[in-house]
């Protein structure tokens, strides 16, 4: 084991892997900063280079984005009011509150340090939990499996936007996109319509940028075009302006500040950490729920909504406590429960690795080096984001309209290098138009994502089932763990109904 | 009616079509007989859950008209779009995108990039003058040669120019 840990952290100690985790965060900050831009698209963005990188560096790569993105969602929202992710939108309430009373920098460092606070604690649970749960998945057979996939896409489809329909829907369409191609078993070309660069089935990096970047990039030009940001960019430019009298010695965030937000922060850790690891529940979600938890346990609960430092710290904390847990899934099962951690799993896809409780112990050294590299990009977060806190408001007024042209022709010409294939190229466009069609018709995106990812696992995990049973379904339900995940489902989806009911 | 319905009716629709076209395709379709786990299992599947989903949308339109909360069938924090600019978007970098595409093949990369990033910038920034349309796409062009060409070395059919 100590030879173990000594490789790993060779590996992800070396000089070029922190080289990319330092532009990795440099990189996820700049783009979280700027509204529109996520750490996600910027993932999806870079998957075609991950062929060009050593595992570790790819990996230090991905995760310096995924993390950086996660702070700097909360730049734009404490310093315009305008989250620059999802995520941050729980942070901008009290984020931006505090910002107009003169706080932008106690602001701005308790959303830093909440948020490094909450992805270590994230991460912690990750090491300590994945390991024993792939262990415990290893002895699963079809049946189990089967379940553990349909759990998963029960749960992302209820929880992505809360309409259970639409969300079983796009992840039907998912399963239905993954099944284009060769059939594994008899060998017969399914779903190609008589297209030959279908036989070999879509590739995942068209459909992922398709869906995530290009869809995005789209909604992104259609309101560039309606000069919405026009006005927004007016308003960045005269908030900034604001900024230009202020002492900032005046704004200094104090030890005693900073341990009256210790108790928001570790709620938000905990319930980041809890929310982060079931499939679908996301960013917004965690940090919504932190936010009103801290609410209801703080002294001070009449504060929140005006520029409470207890608020940004809870939703802060909240957003990125989901970063380590949502790979629990993905590395004790091979479920991506996120669209970041979909985004991971094609990177180890592209890598050779196969995501699922195979992974660790295929993959020990590498995935024991990412461990090391998910702790020390937190620190490269709090150590960048420490220095460079003045120059990101700035970063976040960037103007998108020059922006979203050079990501878009990005996106095109990566996927095109990926494979160098020209189908790719279509394949992408056409997954970018359904990826519009659904957000116009109000369908969440994740679902389709995961089924797309899990289709291929779950088939032959139900196929097999079959097999053992002899065709008949009621298989399914034969084994009390299948039964188990089966209840654990809806009884999760059940108590996440009823707590949104009562929030409303 | 309202926006929110029409949407609603057009998604339960659409997946409502697409599960329904899905199993006449698997009935009439030549899918290769196989005993047991015939290769259309999983797509059937889907298509059950999309023609599911499909009446359960409608069912809760039905449920919703009926309680006239109709207003209330949008999800939380769902965006209104803006159709006619998302129109625009999608024809100016959807369809933009396959000439460019077709131009990078036929023409070269750090051409049709230039070209192609002045339009989308012309189109697309609010506040674009000439001095930025000038500057910004031959430094994308620029990024995308060292990025493609120089660091990752892709190979692109030989261009008509460079």
């Amino acid at each position: 084991m100590l030879d173990l840990i000594i490789q790993a952290s060779q590996l992800a100690f070396h000089p070029y892997v922190l080289m990319y985790v330092f532009l990795g965060v440099l990189l996820g900050i700049t783009l979280g900063a700027i509204p529109g831009l996520s750490g996600d698209m910027a993932i999806a963005l870079l998957l075609p280079f991950v062929f060009f990188l050593e595992p570790a560096m790819a990996m230090g790569l991905l995760v310096g984005i995924y993390k950086g993105g996660l702070f700097g969602g909360s730049i734009s929202a404490i310093s315009f009011g305008v989250p620059g992710t999802p995520g941050a939108a729980a942070t901008s309430i009290d984020g931006y509150q505090a910002k107009l009373k003169g706080k932008p920098s106690k602001a701005l460092h308790t959303a830093l340090y909440s948020s490094v606070i909450g992805d270590t604690t994230s991460d912690l649970v990750l090491i300590f939990i994945a390991v024993p749960l792939a262990a415990i998945a290893l002895t699963f057979g079809p049946i189990e499996f089967f379940a553990l996939y349909a759990f998963s896409l029960i749960l992302i489809a209820a929880l992505s936007q809360g309409m259970v329909a639409k969300g079983l829907a796009v992840a039907a369409i998912g399963i239905l996109l993954a099944m284009i191609g060769r059939d594994p078993i008899t060998g017969a070309v399914r779903l190609t319509f008589g297209i030959p660069g279908l036989a070999g089935g879509l590739s995942l990096i068209p459909v992922l940028i398709g869906i995530f970047a290009i869809s995005e990039v789209v909604f992104q030009g259609a309101k560039l075009w309606r000069r919405k940001v026009d006005k927004l960019m007016d308003d960045v430019a005269e908030q900034a302006s604001l900024l230009q009298g202020y002492d900032i010695s005046k704004d200094q965030l104090t030890w005693a500040e900073f341990k009256s937000t210790l108790k928001a922060t570790y709620i938000g850790a905990a319930v980041g950490t809890f929310i982060g690891a079931l499939p679908g529940a996301g960013q917004s979600l965690a940090a919504f729920m932190s936010y009103g938890l801290a609410q209801r346990f703080s002294k001070r609960p009449e504060e929140f909504g005006k520029g409470s430092l207890e608020g940004i710290a809870s939703a802060e904390s909240g957003n990125s406590a989901t970063a380590g847990s949502t790979f629990i899934p993905l590395f004790a099962f091979g479920i991506p429960g996120s669209a970041t951690a979909a985004l991971f799993g094609a990177a180890f896809i592209l890598m050779g690795m196969t995501p699922g409780p195979s992974l660790l112990s295929d993959n020990t050294e590498i995935i024991y080096a990412l461990f090391f590299t998910l702790i020390f990009a937190n620190l490269v977060n709090l150590v960048l984001g420490k220095l460079l806190l003045p120059y990101y408001s700035r970063i976040a007024m960037i103007q998108p309209g020059y922006m979203i042209p050079a990501v878009f022709i990005l996106a095109i010409v990566g996927t095109y290098a990926a494979n160098n294939s020209t189908m790719d190229v279509w394949v992408l466009l056409f997954a970018g138009l359904l990826g519009i069609t659904l957000k116009l018709l109000s369908f969440p995106l994740a679902p389709l994502v995961l089924g797309f990812i899990i289709g291929p696992g779950a088939e032959r995990a139900l196929r097999q089932s079959m097999i053992m049973g002899g065709g008949d379904w009621w298989v399914l339900v034969k084994s009390p763990i299948a039964i188990g995940f089966y209840i654990a489902a809806f009884a999760l989806i059940l108590l996440f109904t009823l707590a949104l009911r009562a929030k409303k | 009616m309202n926006h929110t319905l029409i949407k609603e009716l057009l998604a339960a629709a659409v997946v409502l079509s697409l599960g329904i076209a899905g199993l006449i395709h698997i009935q009439l379709g030549a899918w290769r007989p196989a005993p047991l786990v015939p290769s259309y299992i999983m797509p059937q599947t889907a298509y059950y859950f999309l023609i599911a989903s499909g009446v359960w949308i409608l069912g809760a339109i039905g449920l919703f008209a009926i309680r006239k909360r109709l207003a209330n069938l949008a999800p939380p924090n769902a965006e209104q779009h803006d159709l006619i600019a998302v129109g625009v978007s999608v024809s100016v970098m959807l369809i933009g995108a396959v000439f460019y595409f077709l131009a990078v093949l036929n023409i070269g990369l750090v051409v049709s990039t230039v070209l192609f990033n002045a339009i989308l910038v012309a189109v697309l920034a609010p506040n674009a003058s000439l001095k930025t349309v000038l500057i910004v796409p031959p430094l994308v062009g620029l990024v995308v040669w060292l990025l493609f060409i120089k660091l990752i070395g892709m190979t692109l059919p030989t261009p008509l120019l460079f």
